[in-house]
């Protein structure tokens, strides 16, 4: 314990300063502050969800600006999709974003949840995530850069 | 019967207000400490808000006691906010102030819940609900006890009589059954609000959870309820504790000057004592599902040791 | 010996607890475990009616038990010799040591934070109505009644709990593919929680009672020259009684 607690001082704050808040008002006044999230892994590789873990870390905290990961998509306001949408995740995805309740957004985070990226034309792939949900923001990228998606959800936040 | 109301009605609101801004400063207090930045004690209440604002989600092949649950959750923790002599000792229901009742009605906000859980149907509410009961049917008695040890010095189980005994006499604190009964109601606590290490507030994974498993299916407006609810509880829960072990500042007369010195000894013990919880669970890890029982076996022979001292030494 | 009592009591109320909200829960709520409780349907309006009564009957007491009190008091009063335990009009209070409480004020004062929290939640919620929505079944689904809890799984946890107690009996069969270990056919696991007082007490009184009865079977076998010479023994054996004694 007291080794735990020598490490905590010595650390001090992981988190980076904050950059400047985003100028625009949020797109869904509703969600103003608090965004919770649910984030669905469509068929990705992995490599984008590294980065939405590190987006939430310490370094980045995300949760300062007021989004949150949670474990229902009844809690939710936004949904965090990444990977191309293959086949057995299509129906899922589909539902998942029915049991969210509105106002809702969708974020469709990495190329392959823009484009189908490097999987695009692959034969388990239904297409990307706009063909099967609506999609009202995107953070292109693959991976993209922890920073770009806590600006995309600072951007839903307006803090 | 004025102030007692006027103090009850001052108690409901403070609790009301404040359990959001508890929950705050207890995440920022933990994210802090795990070097990150936190997002200000105010996010709770800005979460409540924006859940207001959302569409009310009635799942299929849920009944009534699914909907009435969450109303039911807050209406029992706010009689027990007005009950209880947390800033003042004037109690606008002189007759109910029981401790036995008081636990009752916490327990019972817990049981409205299980039964929500249940009454989805879904595997994880059923799971939720099993082990929220399991732990609620361990903590009971070691909560019916311990105060019951504490009632035994004061002569009465009223919440005002034990506060009143306590402040003339406050070497009664140092007793050992007190110091026991103590030990044991805080184990309590944490059991009951959910708190490390019988249950992590701030899981996402289903298999691990107890209180979030039995919520999963509320959205907007009931699941705004559910979590004041929560907080409301933990607050309660807190408040209790600082109530019967560290009474002082409370009211005991009607005074404006000591309503006000009430309120803000209340409001600084129980952060006091949630800042002080919230930095203990960043050194703990949660217990497993099925050591937890052994960890409340442990509080309710504590409670037990605290009656059989305050019969024989008391 | 009243701390023993006491946590008795807290122990059972625990308990109580956890039996209430399963019996609730498992047996109202969510959708039917089993075709059979699906095919229910409900009984004559004259069986209903006594149902009824009993839990109006129930439900009263709890709300006013003032009301039944002072006769019940009265008469353990009269027992032990004592004054009544309990006294007040809406209020129990106790007469012993300084506690009280009223069922009644207590309703009413749930009631009315029930209506007041309804009340904000209609004024300061935006939604008017309720959306129906498929039950969260985490994208897969459609949910089946196999998934729900049932009554044991229920009380599995407390069980465990309790096991050393209850000493429940479990098995586990696993059958395995012919050709290798690693591969399973069936699984077949069976727990039953008999009762332990019924096994340690009734059984052995229960035997030793049979095999009296099986004694006493083999005597009285049927046969006339048996019984005849059941009576002649006696004879005999007064005869010698009276010879010795006199
Ligand atoms: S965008 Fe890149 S990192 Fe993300 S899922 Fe696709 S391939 Fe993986």
């Amino acid at each position: 314990m007291w080794s735990l607690w020598r490490r905590i001082r010595r650390t001090g704050r992981a988190a980076e300063p904050a950059p400047a808040a985003p100028g625009a008002p949020p797109p869904v006044p509703a969600l103003a502050g608090s965004v919770q999230i649910r984030h669905v892994d469509a068929g990705s590789c992995n490599g984008c969800e590294v980065e939405i873990g590190s987006a939430f870390g310490p370094v980045h905290d995300a949760e300062r600006y007021g989004a949150r990961l949670v474990a229902s998509p009844r809690h939710a306001d936004a949904l965090l999709v990444t990977g191309p949408v293959t086949r057995n995740m299509a129906e899922p995805l589909r539902r998942t974003f029915e049991a969210v309740p509105r106002p809702r957004v969708v974020l469709a985070v990495g190329d392959c949840a823009r484009d189908c990226g490097v999987f695009a034309g692959a034969y388990g792939v239904t297409g990307p995530v706009g063909a099967v949900v609506p999609v009202d923001a995107e953070v292109p990228g693959c991976p993209p850069r922890p920073e770009e998606i806590v600006a995309a959800l600072r951007a839903l936040t307006g803090r | 019967m004025t102030p007692g109301i006027a103090g009850g009605l001052l108690q409901a609101v403070l609790v009301v207000g404040g359990a959001p801004l508890l929950l705050g400063l207890m995440r920022q207090v933990r994210a802090r400490m795990e070097g990150r930045a936190g997002p200000g004690v105010g996010q709770p209440w800005r979460d409540l808000r924006k859940l207001l604002a959302k569409e009310m989600i009635t799942p299929r092949g849920t009944s009534e006691v699914f909907r009435v649950a969450p109303v039911l959750t807050v209406a029992m923790t706010l009689v027990v906010a007005v009950v209880v002599p947390f800033v003042t000792t004037a109690s606008p229901l002189p007759g109910v102030a029981d401790m036995f009742v008081v636990v009752a009605l916490l327990a019972h906000g817990t049981v409205v819940l299980a039964l929500a859980g249940l009454d989805t149907g879904t595997a994880f509410g059923g799971m939720g609900a099993s082990r929220e009961v399991t732990i609620l049917a361990l903590v009971e008695p070691t909560a019916l006890v311990a105060i019951f040890a504490l009632s035994v010095p004061a002569g009465s189980t009223g919440l005002p009589a034990i506060v009143s005994s306590t402040l003339a006499e406050p070497a009664h604190v140092l007793a050992p059954a007190s110091l026991l009964a103590a030990v044991a109601l805080g184990m309590v606590v944490l059991a009951e609000t959910g708190r490390l290490p019988v249950d992590n507030p701030s899981t996402h994974l289903e298999l691990t959870m107890v209180h979030e498993a039995m919520v999963l299916e509320y959205a907007g407006p009931r699941l705004a309820l559910v979590e004041l609810g929560a907080a409301l509880r933990l607050t309660v829960y807190l408040g209790l504790l600082v109530t019967l072990f560290v009474p002082w500042g409370i009211a005991t007369e009607a005074h404006l000057l000591a309503l006000a010195v009430g309120v803000v000894a209340f409001a600084v013990k129980v952060a006091a004592a949630g800042a002080l919880l919230a930095a203990a669970e960043v050194f703990l890890a949660k217990l497993r599902l099925f050591r937890v029982p052994e960890l409340l076996a442990g509080s309710f022979l504590l409670a037990l040791l605290a009656v059989a001292a305050a019969y024989l030494l008391g | 010996m009243l701390p023993l009592a006491v946590a008795a009591v807290a122990l059972t109320a625990g308990l109580a607890v956890a039996t209430f909200v399963k019996a609730f829960g498992v047996g109202f709520l969510a959708r039917p475990r089993s075709p059979e409780a699906a095919a229910a349907h409900e009984s004559p309006p004259a069986m209903v009616a006594g149902m009824v009564v009993a839990g109006l009957a129930c439900a009263g007491l709890a709300v006013a038990p003032t009301a039944v009190l002072p006769a019940v008091s009265a008469v353990a009063g009269a027992v032990t010799g004592a004054g009544p335990a309990v006294t007040g009009a809406v209020t129990v209070e106790l007469t012993g040591a300084a506690g009280a409480l009223s069922p009644l004020l207590l309703i009413a004062a749930l009631a009315g934070a029930s209506l007041l929290v309804v009340a904000l939640l209609r004024a300061l919620g935006r939604a008017r109505r309720a959306r129906e929505a498929r039950l969260w079944d985490c994208g897969a689904g459609p949910m089946t009644a196999r998934m729900e809890y049932t009554a044991t799984s229920f009380a599995e946890p407390l069980q465990r709990v309790f096991d050393d107690v209850l000493d429940p009996v479990s098995d586990v069969d696993v059958t395995h593919v012919e050709e290798s270990r690693y591969l399973v056919t069936a699984v077949a696991y069976r727990r039953s929680v008999p009762d332990r007082v019924e096994r340690a007490v009734y059984a052995p009184v229960l035997a030793a009672v049979a095999a009296w009865g099986r004694a006493g079977r083999r005597l009285a076998a049927g046969s006339v020259h048996r019984y005849l010479g059941y009576g002649f023994a006696t004879v005999c054996g007064l005869l010698v009684l009276l010879v010795v004694t006199r």
